[in-house]
């Protein structure tokens, strides 16, 4: 059916479009010392992001760990929390979002991994109605033309 | 004369099939098209961060701090800066960058806010949803088409008028006939509506979804709104050169007074800043002429440019030195986004948005009444999948403002839950068609579960923001008392459809063959 496919292209699309930005990329690269250094690239050109405001935020509580300004000449470097965050890169009325990298000896502070889970769990509750609509609509169509035969 | 026949006959099957093919795509664009043009209102409901009682027409200075809050945040480099100010669409004042992340202060305390993504949510959402946008890489296109099969719905469905009315015709008392004379009624009515709307939106669809890729890998600023990528493309920023030598500037305001003396047929909406706080800084205003608002719309700005240092005009790029494509293309443009016209305007075109939605309604309704004579289990379910688009559409948006306020504002992803929720919501009333057998009772349920989730959202959007309805009326708070009372009156109207439906004969009609028939 038409609609199928078309509700599950449109759920394709509320997964494009989260926390992204197309062309665009967040660059996370481990250092030494468990520093992070973080870049905003664009795809096409490789030209660096210039200006952009940085935030860890954290996952447990939601609370900023830092915030800073990227610099086009050199990547942002920055001491990784000891608790699970989030690295938030602002792009006009948009933002990246990745979740950030742990330290060397883990985080101190666990939170369970939100990636994909909203996308995940709504995109499987769709599906799940459109297959019951299948068989519903199915066993209907199996019952009338039984009865017409 | 046989000729013309076989015409009128193909002409005749060709309205149907393709008025079947286009129906829903564009039934979809018309009904989230007819919420948009209140989305300046929304935008405002929908965002705490733009809950305040305005003052007098949108006074804000921001004379002593502009020069800190620039250095703050990094917007002293060599690119322009944009400055929004507030208006109808926005209250707040906004500061942006290329590929910079934007700035909003309160235009009466001048704080800087930290307004999230999500804030926008409900508007943004309808507004892609209206584009296409959502389905990524054939969402526009394929509206764009919907919108050539309108035209030619609306051109070949008018010269079908014309052939029918020569022919002799004697109407019978049937739900056809009925179902006939409103669609011609409302087709023919709304054909300039429909012309405008349907030409303009298979432009931007078609001629858009292919530069869309491409600004945004240009990455200018405010790539996910289809109005905001229409500016960046068409707006050449004038390239002043810079100088590294600091020097005082004439403060704002004075350079605004200096602008509106010098231009003031110029009704002044934003400002672009160059090199600001240095030597050879230039400040331009730009905005409509109050005398001709269409030709000066969103993509033919008209605009004024001032020496920094000492107020004298650099520049004055008024009507008559634009050039005539762009006049034209403005008047386009401005004919689908009614950019600067507020409220009375809005509600007139969203009136003749909810007639062209009845429009295709009832020409669905013309074939199920063809195919309600048929026998077969074809007729039935399309009539069903046709109800879970056509209506269950309104309450799966009714969610979405209610979800808004219900969930925190700092829930993570919480765009993804919310336009999940509405697909999946939607999924339920499509398997929802097919489970319950009564066609009443389903249409009945739709309509009932909106107006309840309208009340809802109106209600903890009070108890969250702390406007109730009756706080915005005696505090003034015009904009969230009207978006209030806009989603109460409506879920009043749905509710008096829901009960008209479940006592009208019309629909128990369709209950009676089909699939579910003797089950």
């Amino acid at each position: 059916m038409g609609i199928k496919l078309w509700v599950v292209v449109l759920l394709l699309g509320t997964h494009l479009f989260a926390h992204k930005i197309e062309g665009l990329t967040l660059v996370m690269t481990p250092l030494e010392n468990d520093v992070v250094a973080i870049e905003g690239k664009l795809k096409g050109s490789g030209k660096k992001l210039e200006g952009n405001k940085v935030a860890f935020i954290s996952m447990i509580d939601k609370r900023i760990l830092f915030e800073d300004f990227l610099d086009g000449s050199k990547p942002l470097h920055v001491k990784i929390p000891q608790e699970s965050y989030w690295v938030y890169l602002y792009v006009g009325d948009q933002d990246v979002v990745e979740e950030g990298i742990a330290p060397k000896a883990g985080f101190l502070k666990m939170a369970t991994s939100q990636k994909e889970r909203a996308y995940k769990t709504m995109g499987l509750i769709s599906l799940g109605f459109i297959a019951l609509f299948g068989f519903v609509g199915g066993y209907r169509i199996y019952r009338y033309n039984h009865k017409h035969h | 004369m046989i000729a013309k026949t076989v015409l009128f006959k193909y002409l005749y099957r060709s309205h149907t099939i393709i008025g079947l093919l286009v129906l829903f795509l564009f039934y979809l664009s018309t009904y989230f098209g007819t919420l948009t043009f209140f989305m300046p209102y929304l935008k405002v409901w929908e965002s705490p961060s733009r809950h305040f009682v305005p003052t007098f027409e949108h006074t804000f200075n921001i004379d002593s701090s502009l020069e800190s809050v620039l250095e703050q945040n990094h917007l002293l480099g060599a690119k322009p800066v944009e400055i929004t100010f507030p208006s109808f669409r926005d209250p707040l004042f906004k500061l942006s960058s290329e590929s910079q992340n934007s700035l909003y202060f309160h235009p009466q305390t001048h704080d800087v806010l930290n307004v999230a993504k999500g804030e926008n949510l409900v508007s943004t959402f309808f507004n892609e949803l209206h584009t296409g946008i959502v389905a990524p890489l054939i969402g526009m296109p394929v509206m764009g088409v919907a919108s050539m099969g309108v035209l030619f719905l609306t051109l070949g469905g008018f010269w079908l008028f014309l052939q029918k009315r020569k022919q002799t015709f004697t109407p019978k008392a049937t739900w056809r006939h009925t179902w006939l004379s409103w669609h011609k009624i409302t087709g023919l009515g709304l054909i300039p509506y429909a012309l405008i709307f349907a030409c303009t939106g298979a432009f931007l669809g078609l001629m858009l979804s292919f530069s869309h890729p491409f600004a945004w890998s240009a990455s200018s600023k405010e790539e996910s709104s289809m109005r905001k990528l229409v500016s960046p493309i068409l707006f050449v920023q004038p390239q002043y050169k810079s100088s590294e030598t600091k020097a005082p500037m004439l403060a704002f305001s004075k350079l605004q007074a200096l602008a509106q003396e010098e231009y003031p047929r110029l009704q002044i909406v934003g400002a672009t800043l160059y090199h600001y706080g240095k030597e050879g800084a230039k400040v331009r205003f730009r905005g409509f002429d109050k005398e001709n608002v269409a030709q000066s719309g969103r993509v033919n700005r008209l605009s004024i440019t001032l020496n920094g240092v000492d107020g004298s005009v650099v520049e004055k790029r008024a009507l008559e030195n634009t050039h005539s494509i762009s006049r034209a293309l403005s008047a386009f443009y401005y004919v689908h986004f009614v950019p600067d016209e507020t409220l009375g305007m809005r509600v007139i075109l969203a009136c003749f948005g909810a007639a062209l939605a009845f429009c295709l309604v009832s020409g669905y309704l013309l074939w199920a009444e063809k195919k309600l004579h048929q026998k077969g289990w074809l007729g039935d379910l399309s009539n069903r999948v046709s109800i879970a688009v056509l209506i269950g559409i309104i309450p799966s948006s009714a969610l979405v403002p209610f979800l808004q306020w219900i969930l925190a504002f700092d829930l993570f992803d919480k765009e993804i839950w919310v336009r999940g929720s509405f697909y999946a919501f939607w999924s339920f009333w499509l398997f929802y068609c097919v489970f319950e057998r009564s066609i009443v009772t389903i249409i009945a349920r739709m309509l009932k579960t909106s107006a309840w989730l309208l009340v809802l959202a109106v209600t903890f959007h009070g108890l969250k923001s702390g406007f109730f309805i009756w706080q915005s009326f005696a505090l003034g708070a015009w904009t969230l008392f009207s978006m209030d009372a806009l989603f109460l009156v409506s879920a009043l109207v749905l509710f008096l459809l829901a009960k008209k439906v479940e006592r009208a004969e019309l629909f128990y009609r369709y209950e009676r063959k089909g699939v579910f028939d003797g089950y």
